[in-house]
């Protein structure tokens, strides 16, 4: 019974995660750039984090085990990123850019190198490329500095003014962003360490146009409503657990 | 849980900021060298509930960890200073800018501002002055006898007099650029103001030095696309409404657990 109640339990703070996830994700509905997170679930044995369980009580010549090993008594929560491509938004602005295919935009922070795909990149007081947060946007050879003019920008990155190359914005990729990239907010990814970040092969840079958050409301709803009805159900389990059975075995056990 | 309330919060908020610049930008859709402004969105701190590559167990790491994000907020406010359309006036004093660039004005209290709005006017004094009265800089004034007034392309304003067949040059408007132009400080009344994000105006004549030229007869109008803004406007509020949902999602469970505390 108290296995249940425990299972219940991490059920029901999953699902308080989850909505907590959900949350953020619907406020960012709107957030250019901005990679959905998922809750993932996993179901944890009695035995896996609580070595209390896994002692054996000596009755007689018969060891015993309160649980048996492999007994599912609930689940722990991990999130991952859904990295994939959020709409794209005309915009008919020249300094925005987004990004077709796995690549991300690099950029320095006092922090060090951080990724991002948020493309509304302005100027600075110098002309320099840099993200609405005043960030310096790498390009091959450092930042880029943009005369006054016409900018056009390329397919492949390549930044120019006035028909003058002024430098190639740096795009990197990941073969595995969930383990390569952790979120660090303002819309910047910052690398794990796990992966080194190579060049990207596959994307494409869109000039005027960005990339929009690529959550789903529907979705975001939807997984909420069943998210909140799952949490009755735990709630409905407790209180079986609490009231029904606990009382039943109390008034039976009375009786003897 | 009360995490989730407080994100659906910034996300209300963000999107409340939201609609009030779709709303500014829809009442100066008639607004003389009016540029739109688009908000921009990122998102805030990230809470590590479980660090990935911590120990699951004695052998296996976590491939994935546990990050909660705090919400939303509005970071900037982006000035997009996409040319509007121009709307012939026949108006020896409307004037557009065709390229980048700002008319260069003195405020009435003696600083200087930017303006892209060229419908233009006379003061008691013969000066040409905008609408608000600033009076451009450097300073032009025409005689008061002049019978015409003709704007060249590069910014040479000429008059014509009675008696005399040849115009007669009476000034030189000047234009300014910025390193940033979006870093402009707006000052309501159609005026910029220079900041340190915007750098240095570098001032110099139209049709030169990728400056834009001088249109005469013709004013700029607003560049809000007001389809655009409406479009806008509809998702903003949707997005409101899906985070007034977490609200309600959020009490929702609040009372399950109370439900259960009790019962």
């Amino acid at each position: 019974m108290n296995f249940g109640l425990y299972a219940s339990y991490l059920g029901m703070r999953a699902r308080q995660q989850r909505l907590d996830m959900l949350a953020n994700n619907i406020a960012n509905a709107s957030t250019s750039g901005f990679k959905a997170d998922r809750l993932l679930y996993r179901s944890v044995a009695a035995s896996e984090n609580d070595p209390v369980q896994t002692q054996t009580v000596q009755e007689g010549d018969a060891q015993l085990t309160p649980v048996k090993r492999g007994v599912d008594v609930g689940v722990v929560t991990s999130q991952a990123t859904d990295f994939s491509q959020g709409s794209v938004r005309d915009t008919g602005r020249a300094l925005d850019v987004s990004l077709e295919g796995d690549g991300f935009l690099c950029v320095q922070t006092a922090r060090g190198e951080r990724y991002t795909r948020q493309g509304s990149l302005t100027l600075d007081q110098s002309g320099q490329l840099v993200t609405p947060q005043g960030d310096l946007v790498v390009g091959d050879g450092g930042p880029i500095t943009i005369p006054p003019g016409e900018v056009s920008i390329g397919v492949d990155g390549t930044v120019s003014s006035n028909g003058q190359i002024a430098g190639k914005l740096k795009i990197v990729e990941f073969a595995n962003p969930n383990q390569a990239l952790t979120k660090e907010g303002a819309s910047l990814f910052a690398a794990t360490g796990k992966e080194k970040a190579v060049e990207a092969s596959n994307t494409r840079v869109v000039q005027g146009s960005l990339e929009m958050s690529n959550v789903n409301s529907l979705v975001e709803m939807v997984a909420m409503m069943q998210n909140t009805r799952e949490f009755e159900s735990m709630q409905r389990s407790v209180s079986m657990l609490m009231n029904d059975i606990g009382r039943t075995i109390s008034s039976e056990l009375g009786k003897l | 849980m009360t995490k989730a309330l407080f994100t659906a919060a910034t996300g209300m908020e963000a999107q409340q900021k939201n609609v009030d610049n779709i709303a500014n930008n829809l009442a100066n859709s008639s607004t003389v060298g009016f540029k739109r402004t688009r908000l921009e969105f990122q998102d805030l701190l990230y809470q590590n509930l479980r660090t990935p590559g911590g120990a699951a167990n004695a052998s296996t790491v976590l491939p994935v960890g546990l990050q909660i994000g705090l919400g939303a907020r509005a970071i900037s406010s982006e000035r997009i200073f996409q040319q509007g359309d121009f709307k012939q006036t026949e108006n020896p004093l409307d004037l557009v800018i065709e390229g980048s660039g700002f008319f260069q004005v003195r405020q009435t209290n003696g600083e200087l501002a930017y303006t892209r709005a060229g419908s233009f006017h006379l003061n008691a004094e013969g000066q040409i002055v905008t609408a608000g009265g600033e009076s451009l800089e450097p300073a032009i004034t025409i005689p008061t006898d002049a019978t015409s007034i003709t704007i060249g392309t590069d910014g040479t304003v000429s008059v014509t007099q009675p008696g005399q067949t040849n115009a007669q040059t009476v000034g030189q408007l000047q234009l300014a650029t910025f390193a940033n132009p979006a870093g402009l400080n707006s000052l309501g009344r159609n005026l910029f103001q220079e900041t340190a994000a915007s750098g240095q105006a570098t001032v110099g004549s139209p049709d030169a030095n990728g400056l834009g030229r001088i249109n005469q007869g013709f004013i700029e109008g607003s560049n809000v696309n007001v389809v655009e803004e409406l479009v806008n406007m509809i998702s903003a509020q949707r997005a409101y409404e899906t985070n007034s949902k977490v609200i309600t999602a959020a009490d929702h469970m609040l009372s399950t657990i109370n439900q259960a505390v009790s019962g």
